[in-house]
C-alpha cells in the first residue's frame, strides 16, 4: 500500500466497513441467539508484524476462513477467531449435538465465515452499486502469520505496508476474540473511493 | 523462543554463528531458506515472500523477493567468514494454506515461491539438500548455527529436524 489517504477517504472506508460490520454483527447474533456488537472498524495501513500484532502471536493457533471477492473491487474476506473461542462458539451453537464431528466443526466455522463475509460484501455492494461476489468460503485452521500473510499476498498487496479494514466482535462488552479483515487488492480502494464520490 | 535465539521477521534475514539459532516463525506461502556452512559454522536465515522482484518497480525491501534477498543473504554469510563454495541450503514453506474446491481460486504463490527458491539457488551453485515444501500448513523453521540442524516446527504435529 504505497499511496496515501486523506482523512477525508479514511472516514469514508470506516464507514463503508462499519455498515459491512453491522450487517455481520446482526447475522452472527441472529445464528447465536445473542447481542453481538463490532468494534468500529479500523482502516489500518501497517507492516506485517504491525499487523499481526493487532490479532495475536505468530504461532498462536487460529480458525482461519477466507473468502475471495470477485467484480468490481477484487480482494479477500478473512474472518479469523482465536482457537479456544472457536471452540466456546462451536459450543454455543452446536449445543444439541451430542457428538461434533471435526467434519460439523470446519463446516460450521466455513458457514459462518460465508454467512459475515456475504452480508459485509452485500453491505458495501448496495452502499457503491459495485457488483461483488464472493467465492466459496475456504478454511485453515493453523499459525496466525501463515494465514495473514497468505491472505495478503493473495490479495497482491506486495508492498512493505499492507492495508487492512479490520474489525473485533464484541460480546457482552468484551472483545469476543473474532477479527474480520476486509482485504482489497490493488486499485480496489480507488473504485469504492470513485463509487462514493470521493476521489 | 530463548535468548539464543534470532528471529527472523516476514521479508527479512540474518545470519548466526554459534551459539545462536535462527528462527523464522509461522510460514505460509512464504518460504524460509537456511544456508549453511558447516565448516566456519555460519548460518543464515531469509523469509521470502514473493518469488520475482523484477515486476516490481519501487521496492524498498529487496529481501522479501527470492531473487533478491538470497544474494545479499550469501553476501552476508560471506562477511561473516563463510565460504561460497561450501554453501549448503534446506529450504521450507511454499505452503497453499486455503484448499479450494473451484480451480480459479487457488493459492499458487507457495508454489511459485519454491519454484523460484530453487531457480535462486541453482544459479548460485548452492546444492539444496533437504526440503520440507508445500502442502496446506504452516511451518515455524530454526536454523541452529552449531551443527547446521534445521527443525521445523507445525501446528498439532510438533517439531521434527529436516
Amino acid at each position: 500500500m504505497d499511496r496515501k489517504l486523506s482523512e477525508i477517504q479514511l472516514d469514508a472506508l470506516r464507514e463503508v466497513g462499519n455498515i459491512g460490520a453491522g450487517n455481520s454483527a446482526t447475522a452472527l447474533s441472529q445464528m447465536m441467539g445473542k447481542r453481538i456488537d463490532m468494534s468500529l472498524p479500523q482502516v489500518n495501513i501497517l507492516s506485517f508484524e504491525d499487523m499481526i500484532k493487532r490479532v495475536g502471536t505468530e504461532e498462536e493457533i487460529v480458525v482461519a476462513v477466507l473468502l475471495k471477492v470477485f467484480g468490481d473491487a477484487p480482494g479477500n474476506i478473512l474472518f479469523l477467531m482465536k482457537q479456544d473461542k472457536a471452540q466456546e462458539f462451536a459450543e454455543t451453537i452446536l449445543g444439541g449435538f451430542s457428538e461434533v464431528t471435526d467434519e460439523i466443526y470446519l463446516s460450521l466455522f466455513q458457514e459462518v465465515g460465508n454467512i459475515l463475509g456475504n452480508s459485509y460484501i452485500n453491505a458495501i455492494s448496495r452502499l457503491t452499486s459495485l457488483s461483488l461476489l464472493t467465492s466459496v468460503p475456504a478454511i485453515s485452521i493453523d499459525m496466525l502469520a501463515a494465514v495473514l500473510s497468505s491472505s495478503f499476498m493473495d490479495a497482491q498487496q506486495y508492498s512493505d505496508y499492507v492495508l487492512a479494514i479490520d474489525t473485533n466482535f464484541i460480546e457482552d462488552g468484551k472483545k469476543s476474540g473474532g477479527n474480520f479483515f476486509y482485504i482489497p487488492k490493488p486499485g480496489s480502494l480507488d473504485i469504492i473511493l470513485t463509487k462514493l464520490g470521493l476521489n | 523462543m530463548d535468548e539464543k535465539d534470532i528471529k527472523v521477521g516476514i521479508g527479512d534475514l540474518n545470519v548466526a554463528l554459534p551459539p545462536y539459532r535462527l528462527i523464522t516463525l509461522g510460514l505460509g506461502s512464504c518460504v524460509g531458506i537456511a544456508l549453511y556452512d558447516s565448516i566456519s559454522k555460519v548460518a543464515g536465515l531469509a523469509h521470502i515472500m514473493l518469488p520475482d522482484s523484477s515486476c516490481f518497480k519501487n521496492q524498498k525491501n529487496p529481501m522479501k523477493f527470492a531473487d533478491a534477498a538470497i544474494p545479499i543473504l550469501i553476501d552476508k554469510m560471506l562477511e561473516k567468514g563463510a565460504s561460497r563454495v561450501r554453501l549448503r541450503a534446506k529450504i521450507a514453506g511454499g505452503a497453499s494454506m486455503f484448499s479450494f474446491t473451484d480451480k480459479n481460486s487457488i493459492l499458487d504463490i507457495g508454489s511459485r515461491n519454491v519454484k523460484s527458491v530453487m531457480s535462486v539457488l541453482s544459479k548460485n551453485n548452492i546444492s539444496l539438500i533437504a526440503e520440507d515444501t508445500g502442502g496446506n500448513f504452516g511451518r515455524t523453521m530454526i536454523v541452529e548455527a552449531e551443527t547446521g540442524k534445521v527443525y521445523i516446527r507445525t501446528a498439532g504435529k510438533g517439531i521434527k529436524e529436516l
